[in-house]
């Protein structure tokens, strides 16, 4: 084995280095001790500490004694109230679940709510989805929280006092009567027909108005370069399972990009090693910054926009040649200076060769570009075969254009009436801060929103509108595909959803439902030909969740190159500047659920970074600007500046600073004190401080459209801000003592090596004894799990899920420093090479269920034991809180329980599981492979009289993921998938070489990459 | 030294006495509710339902063969025979025989019990119809069989391995007030476990009953 070719992975650039910092985090699983305990502890010998052994024992004895005293009370009376009249689907304790669509985003993936007692409490995917297909990303788990959120808008409130609708509908129809035209709506992308019916029906009645869409993170240019060179505005609907070679500018197709868990499981799906003979897509990404889509390219090509674009160009002139046709002459700028002759040659002929199988997406929000990334499709024949525009995507659709119009007719003075719905101008727009001086001088606003935000606490009237989870409502996502949302639980408040409102103006007095039953009978239910009659299309509809019905046809005119160039708003960069890029966080998306603690308290799958934004700074750059992670720079574009902590990110562009959009978000200065209350506790915000800063305000706004990469120069400041990260937290090592060796946590491989020996990379060769084979013998069921990091793009839906199954808390950015996040599972994020060009790996990692678990030798009171069925149990009211379990775990995947996290009375706690504990203070606690689901599926069984069948079994983290990456079954049962997976070559066990035989294993990550073959042995 | 022994006796009798004592008066452990019957908002008689009329449990704890909850019965349950049957025989007896003594038309005679259902349900037993405006007032029972929050108990698991429910919940048929017959302790749930597995209950022979932790704590 050539040892000097193995990767070295590490999770830091502190890590790397060995920093003095770093090794601190190594000490213990516990850092900093409490300060008396310490002292006590340091002194040595207990004379010194005050605390006589006769004060000792007093104190204990009457601890003891007043424990028994209070004890010795019957239990409170607790009432058992039951519904009145019980309706004939609802049982207490047993979990219904209604089909829905998402609408966290605009990509409008198929989900199932489980209900509870009248309530929802998880969400998960609808496996019949034709798009999402049971996946589900992070943001889709976490809307359960949102449902419950507290400071929803409850009431509409009109000209700041609260109102009801009566009156709300009596104003605003006064008002209206006395516009004659200029109404305008301003609304995010509306995925939903009837709604888009409703607008326009409600618009008739005035004269030059119209429906404007806007997204703060615009697709604009997608569709207007569409427009240009097929004369149809539209946004395509992509296959990425279909593409063998695909090529991606800034595109963030697996984190955020237009519909990333549809993309990720077709992404997998086209990168599948299951079947007979290995065939993965080739993905390379040429990108400035690290994102989740970068992290997974088998090729990553470090790019500021203006050398991407000059790459698309050359690429397109040479596909040109090669197809006879002709591209402009236009001038590419920048020459790709990062890029030479010969990678480009080797893109357009990897492209070439792969014509109709190739997919090249490009992420820049800029029609020129868009423009030549069609070109390059349409000379390779993908159109109708990896992209598809005559069956185009309908999830965003909103018209910089359009929007940069009616900014510049409000500014003029020339709107009478302005209708905000579902969108936040006033915070997401580059130019907020005129947009806020013309919103005032409108004559009627009017805001439907769902909290109090930056737009709708301008407006003259707020109408509340009702959470996705509780009202009808539908979402035609694709041109044909059609989800249907239904309430899962009675509305909070008094809410009315847009079109509700909008037709009761018109004066139609039915309901949420009828009014969207009327809709569907007369314009959705002509265009499907399964069903006879409409309740019985209605009713298969709302079961399912979705419908499939005859596309609107779209019929594109052949290509004709448009005569934009494209237009360059960062090009020219000197050595004072730098190239900006604002991007999505996968949690935050463009700000929109800011309010949600879950979210926020997300690990960034790529920074591993929580509760704030930042400037991702280039190792490099950093050195040479002399700042340091947390070190505060000053971010300059013109005369707008905003001051954020600096995060240095390995991979990133030398010449390329980034920064996530969505933050400093209002309403989110509730989260000041969000952890524990206790003396040494500080809060997650200073007073009226709000969750990290607006990085809209450096995006430009030009008449053409929004630009997220702009020119900036930076500074330090000299100042400091600590990021709370999670990446050196649980870092599993090897003490100094015992050779301190790093051990080989993850494994990887190329196609090439793995096409020659499919376990190149995973010959570790460790032989391993069963210690207790006759004493623990598994006869019934021995459960186990495989992950599969080839597939695993560390999206972080799994992190989400477990959260809200497991009821675990949210601690807050202090405890968060002290090491105390209490995610019972967490996504490791490996680098290898050298932190210029790094390759990256996502691990994800929960309590390995060891059969000679460490943890369990060690608890004095038997408070971690091994079950008959190889699980890891963990009693909580058993558990004293020793801490010895944690400490003695090799995987670092116990977690403590410092303080009683749940505060009573909260209306958030609703979406707490009621068939699990909340765990209370001083108790251990850890991943249980959800044995609460283990346990309902096999009653369940039992109940029918059936065997528990593989699959049977979904637990949280393997329902929700997009990447089918997890693998929970039954390893006694030889055909389970699991136990195929176990005896896969690329199998593997974290620290095989230890024997703590864990039941959970990992498959070793292959690239499609056709050099190194020789090195992963 | 004497002063010594007559302290120790004295000690030992205190706490002789004391446990003497603790079991004349039937001092639970802490946490143990052996015997508690509360009384109930309505004084529901399971003598007289589950013993004389001999209804099955599970037509009114519906839940019990499906989830995990047996489940409190809703009073829809109970209207499916009270909206017919307003008062016990002997009360109907008395009715008619008055009615014939005063020479009147029989009336509805209405228990004092079942006016609380009627007035919870919103059931008016002049017309025998439901009050169309009526305002539905939940009854609250009080909850005897009380688990902790930390413990799962499956009841769908027990009456399908065909536990009988007096098992747990003792001659239920025979209580006029119903009480809490087993102390539900750990240690009471692991021993009938243990029992199962070992064979030693005769109507549970072959049947497997789990003793893993997480079997009811997670």
């Amino acid at each position: 084995m050539p040892a000097n070719k193995k990767k070295t992975y590490w999770k830091s650039i502190e890590e790397k280095e060995v920093t003095p910092e770093f090794s601190q985090t190594l000490d213990g699983e516990f850092p900093a001790k409490p300060e008396e305990l310490g002292q006590l502890l340091d002194s040595g010998n207990n004379q010194n500490t005050g605390v006589s052994r006769r004060s000792f024992l007093r104190a204990a004895g009457f601890s003891i004694a007043g424990t028994m005293f209070a004890s010795c009370v019957r239990a409170p009376i607790e009432k058992s109230i039951p519904i009145l009249i019980k309706p004939e689907e609802i049982t207490p304790g047993r979990a219904y679940w209604y089909a829905t669509a998402c609408a966290g985003c605009n990509a409008g993936c198929g989900i199932l709510t489980k209900n509870r007692d009248g309530r929802p409490i998880k969400v998960e995917g609808n496996p019949g989805h034709p798009l999402s297909k049971g996946g589900v990303c992070a943001v889709g788990q976490a809307m359960v929280l949102g449902l419950y959120d507290s400071q929803r808008l409850q009431q509409p409130i009109a000209n700041g006092q609260p109102a009801d609708w009566d009156e709300i509908d009596l104003a605003v129809n006064m008002k209206l009567a006395g516009i004659k035209n200029k109404v305008y709506v301003l609304t995010g992308t509306i995925t939903s027909p009837s709604t888009r019916a409703a607008i326009q029906r409600f618009l008739r009645k005035f004269r030059d108005s119209a429906h404007i869409e806007y997204d703060p993170v615009s697709y604009s240019a997608i569709l207007d370069a569409h427009e240009q060179n097929f004369q149809k505005r539209v946004l395509p609907h992509y296959h990425f399972d279909r593409a063998e070679v695909i090529v991606s500018f800034d595109a963030d197709f697996l984190g955020t990009w237009l519909s990333p868990v549809e993309f990720t499981k077709a992404y997998t799906a086209g990168r599948s090693l299951d079947g007979e003979s290995a065939k993965m897509s080739k993905h390379i990404q040429l990108e400035g910054r690290m994102s989740i889509t970068g992290a997974n390219a088998d090729q990553r090509i470090k790019v500021t926009a203006a050398e991407g674009r000059a790459t698309l160009i050359a690429i397109a002139k040479k596909l040109a040649r090669k197809s006879g046709s002709s591209f402009p002459d236009w001038q590419t700028g920048t020459s790709p200076e990062s890029i030479d002759d010969r990678t480009i040659d080797e893109l357009a002929t990897q492209l070439w060769q792969a014509r109709g199988k190739s997919l090249v997406v490009c992420g820049l929000n800029e029609t020129g570009t868009q423009g030549v990334v069609n070109f390059i499709n349409e000379k390779l024949g993908n159109y109708g075969k990896t992209l598809d525009i005559e069956r185009p995507s309908r999830q965003w659709s909103g018209d910089d254009r359009k929007v940069q119009a009616l900014l510049s007719k409000m500014n003029a003075g020339d709107v009478n009436a302005l209708f905000v719905s579902n969108v936040n101008p006033a915070y997401s727009l580059p130019a907020a801060a005129q947009f806020r001086t013309d919103f005032e001088k409108v004559p009627l606003t009017v805001a439907f929103a769902e909290h109090i935000d930056e737009t709708s606490s301008l407006a003259q009237f707020v109408l509340p509108v009702p959470h996705f989870l509780e009202s009808w409502n539908e979402a035609e996502v694709v041109s044909g595909v059609i989800g249907v949302s239904q309430p899962t639980v009675p509305v909070f408040g008094q809410t009315r959803s847009l079109r509700r409102t909008l037709t009761t103006w018109l004066g139609n007095k039915e309901d949420e439902l009828g009014s969207l039953q009327s809709f569907w009978r007369e314009s959705i239910f002509p265009r499907q030909k399964t069903a006879a009659s409409f309740q019985q299309f209605w009713d298969q509809s709302v079961h399912d969740g979705y419908a499939q019905v005859k596309p609107i046809p779209v019929l594109p005119q052949s290509f004709r190159m448009g005569q934009t160039e494209p237009a360059q708003p960062s090009a020219g960069l000197d050595s004072a500047s730098y190239e900006l890029v604002l991007y999505q966080k996968a949690a935050m998306l463009d700000g929109r659920h800011a309010h949600n603690a879950w979210l926020q308290e997300l690990s960034d799958p790529v920074t591993k970074v929580v509760w704030d934004n930042y400037v991702c700074l280039s190792p490099e750059t950093a050195l040479s600007l002399g700042i340091k992670e947390g070190g505060i720079v000053n971010v300059a574009a013109g005369d707008v500046t905003l001051e954020l902590p600096a995060q240095i990110q390995p991979g990133q562009h030398d010449r390329v600073v980034a920064i996530a959009v969505g933050y400093g978000r209002m309403g989110t200065e509730r989260f000041t004190n969000v952890g524990p209350d206790w003396l040494e506790g500080k809060p997650t915000l200073t007073a009226g401080q709000r969750v990290g800063q607006n990085g809209y305000v450096l995006a430009l706004g030009t008449p053409d459209g929004f630009f997220y990469h702009s020119k900036v120069k930076i500074a330090a400041t000299g100042k400091h801000s600590n990021l709370a990260l999670t990446q050196t937290h649980h870092t599993i090592t090897v003490p100094e003592e015992l050779g301190g060796q790093r051990r080989d946590i993850v494994r990887e491989t190329t196609l090439a090596a793995y096409a020659e020996d499919p376990a190149s990379g995973n010959h570790a060769g460790h032989e391993t004894l069963q210690l207790w084979a006759q004493d623990h013998k598994y006869e019934g069921h021995h459960w186990a799990m495989s992950i599969d990091l080839s597939k695993c793009t560390g999206c972080s839906a799994c992190v989400i899920s477990c959260q809200a199954e497991n009821n675990v808390p949210v601690v807050g950015k202090d405890e968060v420093f002290r090491r105390r996040e209490m995610a019972w599972l967490r996504l490791d994020r490996y680098y290898s090479g050298d932190s210029d060009n790094v390759e990256v790996l996502h691990q994800p990692v929960m309590c390995q269920h060891c059969d000679h678990a460490p943890c369990e030798g060690v608890c004095p009171v038997l408070a971690t034991v091994h079950s008959d069925e190889g699980l890891n149990q963990q009693i909580y009211n058993r558990c004293v809180g020793t801490r010895y379990c944690a400490n003695n775990c090799p995987y670092k995947v116990r977690r403590f329980n410092w303080f009683d996290y749940w505060r009573k009375g909260d209306r958030e706690n609703l979406a707490l599981n009621p068939d699990i504990t909340t765990r209370t203070r001083g108790v251990m606690e850890k991943c249980s492979l959800c044995v609460q689901r283990i346990q309902e599926a096999k009653a369940e069984a039992k109940r029918l009289g059936n065997p528990l069948a593989d699959g049977d079994i979904k637990l949280a983290c393997e329902q929700s993921c997009p990447a089918d990456a997890i693998v929970f079954g039954d390893m006694n049962d030889p055909n389970s998938r699991v136990s195929k997976l176990i005896h896969d070559p690329r199998h593997y066990r974290l620290l095989e070489e230890m024997n703590f035989r864990p039941t959970v294993g990992y498959l070793t990550k292959v690239r499609n990459l056709d050099e190194d073959a020789k090195d992963h042995v | 030294m004497t002063n010594r022994n007559v302290t120790i006796i004295l000690l030992m009798a205190l706490v002789i006495g004391t446990i003497i004592y603790a079991r004349s008066v039937n001092i639970n452990l802490p946490g143990n509710n052996q015997g508690y019957a509360p009384e109930q908002p309505i004084a529901f008689s399971h003598r007289l339902h589950s013993g004389d009329l001999k209804l099955d449990c599970l037509y009114c704890h519906t839940g019990a063969e499906k989830s995990r909850h047996a489940g409190t019965p809703p009073a829809s349950i109970c209207m499916n025979c009270h909206q017919f049957v307003t008062a016990g025989w002997d009360q109907v007896k008395i009715e008619e025989k008055q009615a014939l003594e005063e020479k009147r038309d029989l009336q509805i005679p209405v228990s004092s019990e079942l006016r609380k259902l009627y007035a919870a349900i919103g059931f008016n037993t002049d017309t025998m119809r439901y009050d169309e405006s009526r305002q539905e007032q939940p009854i609250a029972w009080v909850r005897i069989h009380n688990l902790p929050a930390f413990t799962y108990f499956d009841h769908r698991r027990h009456v399908n391995a065909e536990v009988a429910c007096q098992q747990c919940h003792g001659p239920v048929e025979t209580m006029e007030k119903i009480s809490q017959e087993s102390d539900l302790s750990m240690g009471w749930c692991v021993n009938c476990h243990r029992d199962v597995n070992t064979g030693t209950l005769p109507d549970l022979i072959g049947r497997h009953a789990s003793t893993n932790c997480a079997a009811c704590h997670y």
